[in-house]
C-alpha cells in the first residue's frame, strides 16, 4: 500500500487518521478515517507553518478600485465618498473600507494593472489563467496551478476548490486544469455548496464501500503486475482519495461551526462561503476561491458599492484575523481580484463601466510585504503613471509569493510552458 | 463505383458488402509495409519487440476501436472458439461492414476536427453518413471547406468553418492544425522560434485563404458562408516593417487569386492541398495512426515539421503516398493499421524496455476508454438477455450525459469528479442492482460460484478468469453468504471500475 506514511513528522496527525483504512485491506474494517473531526486535519501546528495556502477573493463583475483601494476624493471623477488614512501613514483608501484601514499595515496594494480588456468573459479568462489563450494548448489557471504545486500527491481533502453560487458571471473565469489533466480539475461549486457524489449511496453500507473499493483494488493491482504504467497507479491513487473526499464533505457544513463564529462572517452568502473556504484551508486545501457577484456597477454604482465594499471589508478583515488567530496567516495567501476594474467616468446612470486602464489589486498573508502600495494612477485615475503591470506580472507575484518559481516550467510535448508567461515579472514592491 | 455493382444491388441484400469487403481485404499490402518497416527500424535500433496479443485481448481491442464497446459474451466465447488461422481478420471485415463502425468513426473524426467542441450532433450525423457511404477524405475536406451547401443534409458539413467564422485566427490554425498536422500559431507574432520552416509569411499565407470568409448578413442569406470581394492580409514584421501576405500554402507555394472574386480562396486551399504530397495525406494518417496506436508516428501530432520527425523513418511517408494513390480512401488505412502486427502487440513486457518499446511501436501502450467507450461498455456488460447492441447508441447518454467520465488524452489522469460518479452516484448504482435478466440478476441464479465468476468475467473482462481469480473472487462470493445478490453486485462494480475495464489494453 503506497499509502503508509514515511514517518517523518511533517505529515501529522491529519494524513495518519485518513491512513488507516487504506491499510486495512481485504479485512471489511471500518474505516476509521471517515468522518474523522475538524479539529484532527488542524493539529498539526508545524504543518500549518509549513503547508502554502492561496485564499482568491474573486470580486466578480470588475470591482471599482475608485470605490475600493484607488480612490480620488475631490476629483470629477471621484464621486462622493472619501478616502480614510489607515494604519501606515500615507495610504489612503476608501472610506468603504474602515476595517481594512486598520489592517492595512498587512496588506500590499497594487494601482497600477493595465489589462487593455474590458469584455467579461475573455478578461477574467486573462486574469484566472494568468495569460491570453492559445487556440491549441489548453492551459490550466494559476489556482490549479498552485494546486498542483502546493498539494500533496496522496491528498484525502480536495486541491483545489472554487465557490461561485451566484448566476451572474458563472461561467466566467471558470478554473480548468487543461493539459494538468483531470487529477487537478477543481471541485467548482456552482449550483449548491455540497460536492457532487459525496454520499454514500443508499444501497451499500459503508463497509461495504471499504470492500468493495478493496475488491477493485486488488484486481487493478493484478492488472498492474505485467504492465506497472503510470496511468494504472494514477488511477488506483484516484480511488485512493474517494473515501477522504468523502468525509472532507464535512467541511463544507456550516453546522459545524458555532454559531458565534458564523455570526462574525456575516450572515450573507460571501461570509458564509468565505468560512467555508477557512474551514478548507485549515483543513490543508490549498487552493480555495470564493467568488462574490455581482460588482458589475453600470447603473447606480455608489449606493451598489455602498453594499458591496462594506461587506468585502467586513468579511475581509474577519478573514485575516480568524487566519491571524488560527497561527494561518503567515502561511496563507490572500488574493482579491476582479476581470478589470471600473470608468473614472460617470456615466448618466450614475454608474461606471468596464475599465482596464488603470485598476487595482491587493495581497496579504504569506509572502506579502504589509503596508506598501505599487504603482500610481494619474490624479483622476484615467492611466497608469508608473508601474504598470499586466496580468502574467500577477500570476508571477501570486506564484512568488508562496515560494513558486514563476519561471519553472511544464512540458507539453516538447513545449517547455513556463508557469507565467514569459518575460512576466513579481511584483517586488508588495512582496517581502 | 464499379459498373458490377448495380447488378448486384438490383439483386439486392448483400452487394455493397461483398465489393467493400473486398477492399478491406486490399488493405493487407498496408499492413505488410507497416510490420516491414518497422522489422528494419527495430533491427537498426536493436530494438526488442514484444510479442503479439492473444486472442481475448485481440477481439476486446479491436471491438472497442471499431465498433465503440466491448464484445458481448457470445461474440467472446465464439471467437475463443473459433479455430480458423484468419479469423482475426474475419473479424476485422465484420466490424467494419458493422452498423457500429460508421458511428465510431464519426466520433474519432468529431474528436480530430472539432476538439472541445465536438459532440454536435448534426456534425457527428454528417460524419457518420459520409463514413457509411465510404466518402473519401478529400471529398469530406472539400465539403468542409467550400460545400456545396445547397440542401439542408449537406449543410451539416458547414460545422467546421461556422464554428469558426468570428476568428480568421481560428480558422487558419485550426485548419492548419487538423488537415495538414501544423500548428502555425506561434508564427503569427515572428518567425517560429524553434522551427525553421514556419516564418510569418506561412502564418498570414494561410490566413489569406480565409479573410474574405464571411457570414451572410441576417437579411440576406442568414446561416450561409460568402466569400467577400476583397480581404487581402496585412501584417506587421518583427522589425516593424508593413506587408501585404500572399496567399500562400505552408509548402511555400503562392496562389495567384482566381479571375473571378465569387470562387471562395478556400476552394483554391482545397486544391493547392491535394496537389502537394505531403502534409495533407500525411495528418490524417497520422491521426489515424494515433488514434489506434496510443501515439501519432508524429507526436505531437501537430507538429508535422522538419525539426520533429516522425519516428520510424519513411513509414508514414509511404502510408501517406499509398492514401493518395488510393484514392484518399480512410477504410484502407483503417483496415491496413488494424491488421497490422504493430497494431496486435501485447501491452505487457518488461518493465524496463518498456518506454522505448511502447516509442518504437513494438509494444501497445494503454489508452484510456473514451466517455462514449465505457459508457456503452458499462451497459452492455450489465445488459439483459438478448440485448440488441444498436440500443447503445441511444443509450450511452445514461452515463456520458454527467459529462464527469474523463476524456482521454496525452497524459491521461482520471478525476476524483469521475471515482465519486463511480463510487456514488445512484443510476451507477441501479445498474449493478439485480434487475430482470441484466447481468447480476442471471449471476444471482447460477449456484455454483466457480461458474458464476467465470459468467462474470468473460461478460465483463471479455476474457476467461485465470486460476488465482477463481479462487480468490469464488471465495470472495462464498463468505458473503447472507447477501449474495449484495456481494455479487459489489464484484460487478469492481470488475467494471477495475483499471483493465477502464483501459483499452
Amino acid at each position: 500500500m503506497k499509502q503508509q506514511h514515511c514517518g517523518s513528522a511533517a505529515h501529522g496527525m491529519d494524513r495518519r487518521l485518513f491512513m488507516q483504512g487504506g491499510l486495512m485491506s481485504g479485512l471489511g474494517v471500518t474505516m476509521a478515517g471517515m468522518g474523522a473531526p475538524l479539529e484532527a486535519w488542524a493539529a498539526s501546528s508545524e504543518l500549518k507553518k509549513t503547508k502554502k495556502r492561496v485564499l482568491m477573493l474573486w470580486l466578480a463583475g470588475g470591482a471599482s478600485q475608485f470605490e475600493t483601494f484607488d480612490p480620488k476624493p475631490g476629483r470629477p471623477t471621484g464621486g462622493p465618498f472619501k478616502a480614510i488614512p489607515t494604519s501606515v501613514p500615507g495610504i489612503y483608501i476608501s472610506e468603504l473600507m474602515p476595517k481594512m484601514a486598520k489592517l492595512m499595515h498587512k496588506v500590499g496594494i497594487v494601482r497600477s494593472i493595465d489589462t487593455k480588456n474590458g469584455d467579461h468573459g475573455s478578461a477574467a479568462d486573462l486574469m484566472t489563467f494568468g495569460r491570453k489563450p492559445e487556440p491549441s494548448l489548453a492551459y490550466p489557471d494559476i489556482g490549479t496551478i498552485l494546486a498542483k504545486e502546493l498539494g500533496e500527491r496522496d491528498s484525502q481533502v480536495p486541491e483545489y476548490v472554487s465557490m461561485y453560487l451566484a448566476t451572474e458571471g458563472r461561467p466566467w473565469g471558470r478554473p480548468k486544469s487543461g493539459f494538468l489533466g483531470g487529477r487537478y480539475a477543481a471541485i467548482s461549486l456552482e449550483e449548491s455548496l455540497k460536492p457532487q457524489n459525496v454520499d454514500l449511496p443508499t444501497t451499500i453500507t459503508t463497509n461495504d464501500h471499504a470492500e468493495r473499493e478493496d475488491l477493485r483494488r486488488y484486481l487493478s493491482q493484478r492488472f498492474d503486475r505485467e504492465r506497472t504504467a503510470q496511468q494504472i497507479e494514477g488511477y488506483n491513487s484516484t480511488y485512493a482519495r474517494v473515501r477522504g473526499l468523502m468525509s472532507s464533505d464535512k467541511l463544507f457544513d456550516l453546522d459545524q461551526e458555532p454559531a458565534a463564529v458564523r455570526d462574525r462572517y456575516g450572515r450573507t452568502d460571501f461570509g458564509q462561503h468565505a468560512l467555508i473556504g477557512r474551514r478548507l484551508l485549515e483543513a490543508g486545501v490549498p487552493m480555495v476561491k470564493v467568488a462574490r457577484a455581482w460588482w458589475d456597477t453600470h447603473s447606480d454604482n455608489f449606493e451598489s458599492n455602498r453594499e458591496l465594499v462594506t461587506e468585502l471589508d467586513h468579511v475581509m478583515s474577519t478573514m485575516i484575523m480568524d487566519l491571524e488567530d488560527r497561527g494561518m496567516l503567515e502561511s496563507t495567501l490572500i488574493v482579491t481580484l476582479s476581470e478589470f476594474g471600473r470608468t473614472p467616468g460617470i456615466n448618466k446612470d450614475l454608474g461606471r463601466d468596464h475599465f482596464a486602464s488603470a485598476w487595482s489589486y491587493s495581497m496579504c498573508g504569506c509572502g506579502v510585504k504589509g503596508g506598501t502600495v505599487h504603482g500610481k494612477s494619474d490624479i483622476d485615475g484615467k492611466t497608469v503613471a508608473e508601474g504598470k503591470v499586466d496580468a502574467g506580472d500577477i500570476a508571477a507575484t501570486i506564484y512568488t509569493a508562496v515560494g513558486i518559481n514563476h519561471k519553472k516550467t511544464y512540458r507539453v510535448g516538447a513545449r517547455p510552458i513556463p508557469l507565467a508567461p514569459e518575460h512576466s515579472e513579481p511584483i517586488k514592491t508588495v512582496l517581502l | 463505383m464499379n459498373p458490377t455493382v448495380p447488378l448486384l444491388l438490383m439483386l439486392g441484400a448483400v452487394a455493397e458488402p461483398v465489393v467493400h469487403d473486398a477492399k478491406i481485404a486490399q488493405a493487407a499490402p498496408v499492413a505488410v509495409q507497416i510490420d516491414t518497416l518497422l522489422a528494419q527500424h527495430w533491427s537498426s535500433m536493436d530494438i526488442q519487440p514484444v510479442g503479439v496479443c492473444d486472442d481475448t485481448t485481440f477481439l476486446r481491442r479491436v471491438t472497442l476501436d471499431l465498433a465503440g464497446r466491448i464484445p458481448t459474451f457470445s461474440e467472446a466465447q465464439e471467437f475463443a472458439k473459433d479455430q480458423s488461422p484468419d479469423k482475426r481478420n474475419r473479424v476485422i471485415r465484420k466490424l467494419m461492414t458493422g452498423s457500429d463502425y460508421p458511428s465510431q468513426m464519426a466520433r474519432i473524426l468529431d474528436g480530430i476536427i472539432q476538439d472541445t467542441s465536438a459532440g454536435e450532433g448534426e456534425f457527428v450525423e454528417y460524419l457518420r453518413s459520409s463514413i457509411r457511404e465510404h466518402k473519401t477524405w478529400d471529398q469530406m475536406f472539400r465539403e468542409m471547406m467550400s460545400g456545396p451547401w445547397d440542401t439542408k443534409e449537406a449543410m451539416r458539413s458547414m460545422a467546421f468553418i461556422k464554428k469558426r467564422i468570428g476568428s480568421v485566427d481560428d480558422l487558419t490554425t485550426d485548419t492548419s492544425r487538423v488537415f495538414f498536422g501544423v500548428n502555425v500559431s506561434c508564427a503569427k507574432c515572428h518567425d517560429h522560434p524553434l522551427v525553421e520552416d514556419w516564418k510569418q509569411e506561412h502564418y498570414f499565407g494561410m490566413a489569406s485563404f480565409f479573410n474574405r470568409t464571411v457570414e451572410g448578413s441576417k437579411k440576406k442569406k442568414k446561416d450561409e458562408i460568402l466569400e467577400a470581394d476583397t480581404g487581402e492580409v496585412q501584417f506587421l514584421t518583427t522589425k516593424g516593417e508593413r506587408k501585404t501576405a500572399k496567399v500562400m500554402f505552408l509548402s511555400s507555394k503562392v496562389i495567384d487569386a482566381p479571375k473571378d472574386k465569387k470562387v471562395p480562396l478556400r476552394e483554391e486551399l482545397v486544391k493547392v492541398a491535394l496537389a502537394d504530397n505531403t502534409f495533407f495525406r500525411r495528418a490524417i494518417v497520422n491521426r489515424l495512426w494515433a488514434n489506434l496506436m496510443g501515439r501519432g508516428l508524429v507526436d505531437p501530432v501537430d507538429q508535422l515539421h522538419s525539426a520533429n520527425p516522425p519516428a520510424i523513418p519513411n513509414l508514414l511517408e509511404w502510408l501517406g503516398d499509398d492514401f493518395a494513390k488510393n484514392g484518399y480512401d480512410l477504410d484502407r488505412v483503417v483496415a491496413g493499421l488494424v491488421m497490422s502486427k504493430a497494431y496486435q502487440r501485447d501491452s505487457r513486457g518488461p518493465t524496463e524496455s518498456a518506454d522505448e518499446a511502447e516509442r518504437a511501436f513494438g509494444r501497445m501502450p494503454l489508452r484510456a476508454l473514451s466517455p462514449y467507450q465505457f459508457s456503452a461498455s458499462m451497459i452492455l456488460a450489465n445488459a439483459p438477455d438478448k440485448y440488441d447492441v444498436r440500443n447503445l447508441q441511444g443509450e450511452s447518454g445514461r452515463f456520458t450525459g454527467s459529462k464527469l467520465l474523463d476524456i482521454p488524452s496525452d497524459r491521461f489522469q482520471s478525476s476524483a469528479g469521475e471515482a465519486l460518479y463511480l463510487s456514488n452516484h445512484p443510476e451507477v448504482q441501479k445498474l449493478v442492482q439485480p434487475n430482470g435478466s441484466n447481468l447480476v440478476a442471471r449471476l444471482v441464479a447460477i449456484k455454483d460460484s466457480r461458474q458464476l465468476v467465470d459468467t462474470a468475467i468473460w461478460t465483463i473482462l471479455s476474457r476467461a478468469p485465470e486460476p488465482e481469480e477463481y479462487s480468490y473472487l469464488a471465495s470472495w462470493i462464498d463468505k458473503r453468504t447472507n447477501d449474495k445478490a449484495k456481494a455479487i453486485s459489489q464484484m460487478v462494480w469492481a470488475l467494471m471500475t477495475s483499471a483493465e475495464f477502464r483501459f483499452n489494453h
